[in-house]
């Protein structure tokens, strides 16, 4: 199978390139990632980010064929080939398919990603009912890969001022939890033409998410809650 | 130290259906801005006298101006139809990845059937 | 001073223009979708005709109201993009700044052409 590898060396190289690799794949069920380890048995120079190889930790996320996703739980089967693996778009690359995630973590911090509650904590935890607990589902999942933020043409463009999907997603989360108190705060904060009004719906972001989550449902959450407290 | 590269080679990068439909949302709400003084123009010259009007008939049927009116019916009805799919949007209806690929396909097909009769209408 | 380079938000705006674009667009689609069939349906075969459409008062006050939610809409629209694209504070505001005038020349002309001789 061939693969054709985005690489930068930011020591050697003045500009990126594409390399080609051919694999002998043997095993049909293999993921990308396993493909990705094999290349590097050829060539230690290439350089990736990985951890759980189980879709949970979100270390993997890069751009294949085109598409954003996460290797380890990309399957070979199905991939066009060569497979054209890029890094995330937007992010500057610190070598390879290393990209910089500072940008897109100051957007998730900004938006203060913390439950914010200043009653006198209680003897057990602060409880919820399971309808409120439920309102959570589809938001805590997030696990901050990224392929949703850097899939956004939105964040492209204004990377320092739009928050992105998955900080969106995030405010909302916090926003919607019952035990939070600071909700006039954060519609405040995110009430901008640049934070939160850049997203016009493109839907990228949806179909990016490798775990199924849906930002622009959170957004419009947001912006319908704003409408509510505005009219 | 040299600035880091940035990868962002649309050409390469897919664009999903719902983004097509988006960017042609946007690009088309452009153009029907850019034709405002056209349209105001026209207005006023098929308003001011009998031989206006005519006049204003005979260009209308001319080649480059029945390929205009074409392209900004196509613009009206691919804003419009698109701009109904973000009204929806905007209140959850088709916000499912599901729904929204399906309902952009009916937004492209519905525009280019409406640009279609129109043209043939004004034919 | 030179050399201050900050990103600077929390200007604390935004639901109302997005709320404009959408109440400007559903009037506009309402009184077009009017409009469209009162035209199909009285087709207007001659200068005569034409004319006379536009002198009910309905039409020429739901025009004018049609071109003042056209140019909120489109002022909406057009800023956005400048916001996307162009980066320069400076040019960013000459841009949008001409695309208010443009806007209210239109509404100002449209008003002259539906109640001008």
């Amino acid at each position: 199978m061939r693969f054709s590898i985005y690489r930068f060396d930011p020591d050697t190289d003045a500009d990126p390139c594409m390399k080609d690799y051919d694999l002998q794949i043997e095993d049909k069920d293999m993921m990308l990632l396993d493909a990705l380890i094999l290349i590097k048995a050829q060539d230690d120079s290439l350089s990736l980010r990985r951890s759980c190889r189980e879709g949970v930790c979100g270390s993997d996320a890069m751009n294949i064929n085109g598409r954003n996703g996460l290797a380890c739980i990309t399957p070979l089967a199905g991939l066009k080939e060569p497979v054209e693996i890029r890094p995330l778009p937007g992010l500057p690359v610190i070598r390879d398919l290393i990209v910089d995630m500072a940008p897109f973590f100051r957007q998730y911090h900004s938006i203060r990603p913390y439950l914010v509650n200043n009653d006198p904590p209680p003897e057990t935890e602060r409880l919820q009912s399971p309808d409120e607990r439920a309102v959570l589902d589809g938001l805590y999942e997030c696990i901050l890969c990224a392929c949703c933020t850097t899939s956004c043409p939105s964040f492209w463009w204004n990377p320092e001022k739009f928050v992105g999907p998955a900080g969106l997603l995030q405010a909302w989360r916090f926003i919607a939890d019952s035990r939070d108190q600071a909700t006039s705060q954060r519609l405040d904060d995110l009430e901008d033409p640049f934070r939160l009004f850049r997203c016009r719906s493109i839907m990228n972001c949806v179909d990016a998410c490798p775990k199924g989550l849906n930002p622009t449902a959170a957004i419009g959450e947001i912006k319908r809650m704003m409408v509510g407290r505005k009219v | 130290m040299k600035p880091r590269p940035i990868y962002l080679d649309l050409f390469l990068i897919r664009l999903p259906l719902p983004g097509f439909v988006s960017i042609l949302h946007r690009i088309s709400g452009f153009m029907l801005y850019l034709s405002i003084p056209l349209l105001l123009y026209l207005l006023q010259d098929s308003l001011s006298s009998e031989a206006h009007f005519s006049e204003f008939r005979t260009m209308l049927s001319s080649l480059p101006a029945r390929l205009g009116m074409i392209f900004l019916t196509w613009a009206l009805s691919h804003h419009v139809l698109a701009g109904i799919r973000v009204l929806l949007l905007d209140v959850d209806i088709g916000i499912s990845l599901q729904s929204a690929r399906r309902s952009s396909k009916w937004v492209l097909a519905a525009s280019l059937l409406t640009t279609l009769i129109a043209s043939l209408w004004l034919a | 001073m030179a050399g201050v380079r900050r990103t600077v938000l929390g200007a604390h705006y935004g639901i109302t223009g997005w709320l404009v674009q959408r109440m400007s667009a559903v009037i506009m689609t309402l009184f077009g979708v009017v409009l469209l069939s009162f035209i199909l349906f009285h087709a207007p075969a001659g200068f005569a005709e034409w004319k006379m459409l536009f002198s009910h008062g309905w039409v020429k006050i739901g025009l004018l109201i049609f071109f003042i939610c056209l140019s909120l809409h489109a002022w909406i629209g057009v800023r956005d993009i400048l916001m996307d694209y162009v980066h320069a504070v400076g040019i960013r505001l000459m841009l949008e700044t001409g695309v208010l005038l443009s806007l209210a020349a239109y509404v100002l002309w449209a008003w002259s052409i539906l109640w001008g001789r």
